[in-house]
């Protein structure tokens, strides 16, 4: 009875402590659940969050963010030779009847694939396909494999994975380089000595069970590289922090198993160009940003904030072969943070507060003839 | 001709004359997607922090894409009357319609289906996911699954069933949330689950992970699909001078995915293989169960995996 009435008392408090929410939120010794925010209290959020490199002038930003060293575009690197060689080796692989055709039938810029392959789709057999956008300024290149179906597998077939993440992410880079034709100069590569060694790598583990105890042992199966894009603009606060790397368009994903590389996406690496429209003058103030995203959070569902964080980055203006570069603020609130205990879940249950997180970008540089949606 | 197989023929046909048919000896599967981006309008969460007007969008993606491979878009549900009604049981309440047609849309009634919208989860014991209105026969505003006694999928039709809501694949969860898929006394099983461990993030520009796993689901398995298109390594609550995670001061999102079998054995053949056009034999049993993951990854919400 006196532990009922002490998880009683703790989730009371809890209660207690969300309904008082505002600026302070809710911490109950396990994560957070945010309170709903008023504006007062979601704009000390956002400028709290937003970088101190964005000032009360931001000129200067917008100049060197409208100058990035842009690498060659997939459009001038992608060889399908090369990649073809990479994924089939000697065998030809069959094409699509669509591979040729880059318009649609209005004659715009075709946004599918062409695929190659060898095998069939359906069905229990190994299969093997390389697809890649018909305009290459879309920026996708994706390879999937699979073995044929072993109906006798045993827990005991698995191969477990031993590169080492380093290795790993040595083989992904120089396979999306070496055959994809992506740049590395565009790949945010930690320098040695940072406490984080290999932020792009993970293992991917497979585990079962059964209600008789039985227990398959965790096998790591696969090793997951991906490396997210980066221009190289190396921005500086006034303190000396130093950001090298710019988030940009795009992410590349290999997946390496026992017996190699089995697997790779390039997603969304678009050709990238910068918006001669743009000018650096009309860069937002850091109080007409906050002042933006306070106000478009308070009224899309993003009031309920534990944390809020922020980075500067590259977004795109999509224009059917190419994007514009729009430099822009990323912004992640999230409604939860940290580890939540038995009680704050319970908040949840009966309060039915919601808890996922949002992703919304917002430009640097403004727009003085039209309003850009900061999405 | 039943409505079902008039609707398979239909799909079958339509996906031909598109160019995009999906191969002899691949089934046409009935798919259908719940979805909720505004709770505020309703009764059940009437505050406007908790609309997530992108989410439907993401949902929208795999169902679309899933259409695109010729399967049949049995229904697509967003917002509007969405209670406890169409995912429960009859099991669970005489009142329940999980098998209803399409144009009553139980969850049951689609061969794979995705859903949308915020969760939590009760203890170890299982996911619940948030409505928007209560459900008439309890007064419960939230889909509860695992061993909750509500959920039973796969003694009519679904088959795959993915879970874009937060915690709805927690790792506390792992060993319940096959009784939500296998009906007692029942021959027909639930196949897979995939969801998240901890929470999950929304965002238009996350559609194209969605668009990517129903891609993805018909060249490789189904499990491989949603885990590799939904993990994002090191991207949230990350310090303004952290934002590729150098500095380990990041979260991130965690997919996992999940399946049954008579044995654990069994269960892992199945994760290891099923797709979308390469659908196994019904599971003999839920007794067994096996989980695909990142160990290690580290969400809000719940401890690292």
């Amino acid at each position: 009875m006196s532990s009922y009435i002490s998880k009683c008392l703790r989730f009371l408090a809890a209660a207690l402590l969300v309904a008082a929410a505002g600026a302070t939120y809710a911490q109950t010794g396990g994560g957070t659940i945010g309170g709903v925010q008023n504006i007062d209290q979601i704009t000390k959020f956002v400028d709290g969050a937003l970088p101190p490199i964005i000032g009360s002038s931001n000129t200067e930003l917008a100049k060197q963010l409208l100058a990035p060293p842009l690498a060659p575009p997939l459009s001038k690197t992608f060889s399908l030779p090369l990649a073809s060689r990479a994924v089939f080796g000697r065998s030809q692989p069959a094409f699509a009847p669509d591979c040729s055709r880059a318009g649609t039938a209005v004659n715009e810029p075709d946004q599918g694939d062409c695929n190659a392959f060898i095998g069939t789709p359906d069905g229990p057999g190994q299969f093997t396909q390389l697809s890649f956008s018909k305009n290459l300024g879309v920026g996708n290149i994706r390879f999937v494999s699979r073995p044929a179906f072993n109906p006798n597998f045993v827990p005991g077939d698995l191969k477990p994975v031993t590169i080492s993440d380093g290795a790993a992410l040595d083989q992904a880079v120089a396979f999306l380089s070496g055959n994809f034709g992506l740049s590395k100069t565009e790949f945010p590569l930690p320098p040695a000595g940072v406490p984080n060694a290999a932020p792009f790598v993970s293992g991917l583990a497979v585990a079962g069970g059964s209600v008789t105890g039985e227990q398959v042992a965790p096998v790591v199966i696969q090793k997951l590289v991906q490396i997210p894009r980066g221009l190289l603009l190396n921005l500086q606060d006034t303190s000396g922090q130093v950001v090298p790397f710019v988030p940009a368009p795009g992410v590349a994903k290999i997946l390496i198993d026992a017996s190699g590389i089995v697997g790779g996406i390039v997603e969304n690496w678009q050709e990238l160009r910068v918006d001669p429209t743009l000018d650096p003058a009309n860069a937002k103030t850091r109080s007409q940003l906050i002042n933006e995203i306070a106000q478009d959070l308070l009224a899309d569902g993003g009031a309920r904030i534990a944390n809020v964080s922020a980075h500067i980055v590259y977004s795109s203006d999509w224009r059917g072969t190419f994007g514009y570069l729009v430099p822009a603020v990323q912004v992640y609130v999230a409604p939860a943070t940290g580890q939540l205990n038995v009680d704050q879940l319970g908040l949840i249950e009966s309060q039915k507060i919601g808890t996922a997180g949002i992703v919304r970008e917002y430009a640097l540089i403004g727009r003085p003839d039209f309003a850009v949606p900061g999405r | 001709m039943s409505t079902r197989m008039f609707g398979v023929l239909t799909a079958q046909i339509l996906g031909a004359l598109m160019g995009c048919a999906i191969a002899t000896g691949a089934w046409a599967l009935y798919i259908e997607e719940f979805a909720i981006g505004n709770w505020s309008s309703a009764t059940c969460d009437t505050n406007p922090a908790d609309d997530r007007g992108a989410w439907p969008g993401m949902a929208d993606a795999w169902y679309n894409q899933m259409g695109a491979f010729g399967h049949f878009k049995a229904g697509r549900w967003v917002d509007g009357f969405m209670t406890k009604q169409h995912e429960c049981d009859p099991l669970y309440n005489a009142s329940c319609l999980d098998y209803l047609s399409w144009s009553g849309y139980g969850y049951d009634w689609a061969d794979a289906a995705i859903a949308a919208y915020h969760g939590t989860h009760v203890g170890s014991n299982y996911w619940a996911g948030l409505q928007r209105y209560p459900f008439s026969a309890d007064g419960d505003c939230w889909v509860r699954a695992g061993n909750s006694g509500n959920t039973y999928f796969g003694d009519q039709w679904l088959k795959f069933f993915i879970a874009s809501s937060c915690f709805s694949a927690d790792a506390s969860t792992i060993p319940n949330i096959r009784v939500a898929m296998a009906k007692p006394n029942s021959v027909l099983r639930s196949h897979q689950w995939d969801g998240f461990h901890g929470i999950m993030w929304i965002s238009g520009s996350y559609n194209g992970n969605y668009q990517n796993t129903a891609w993805a689901g018909h060249f490789v398995p189904i499990s491989t699909a949603w885990v590799t298109n939904h993990h994002i390594q090191g991207k949230f609550s990350c310090q303004w001078y952290d934002p590729f995670n150098w500095f380990g001061t990041c979260k991130d999102q965690c997919p996992v995915a999940y399946s049954i079998g008579v044995n654990g054995g069994d269960a892992l053949n199945r994760l290891l293989n099923e797709r979308y056009n390469f659908v196994q034999p019904n599971p003999g049993s839920n007794a067994g169960y096996a989980w695909m993951y990142y160990p290690g990854c580290k969400p809000e919400g719940s401890p690292p995996m």
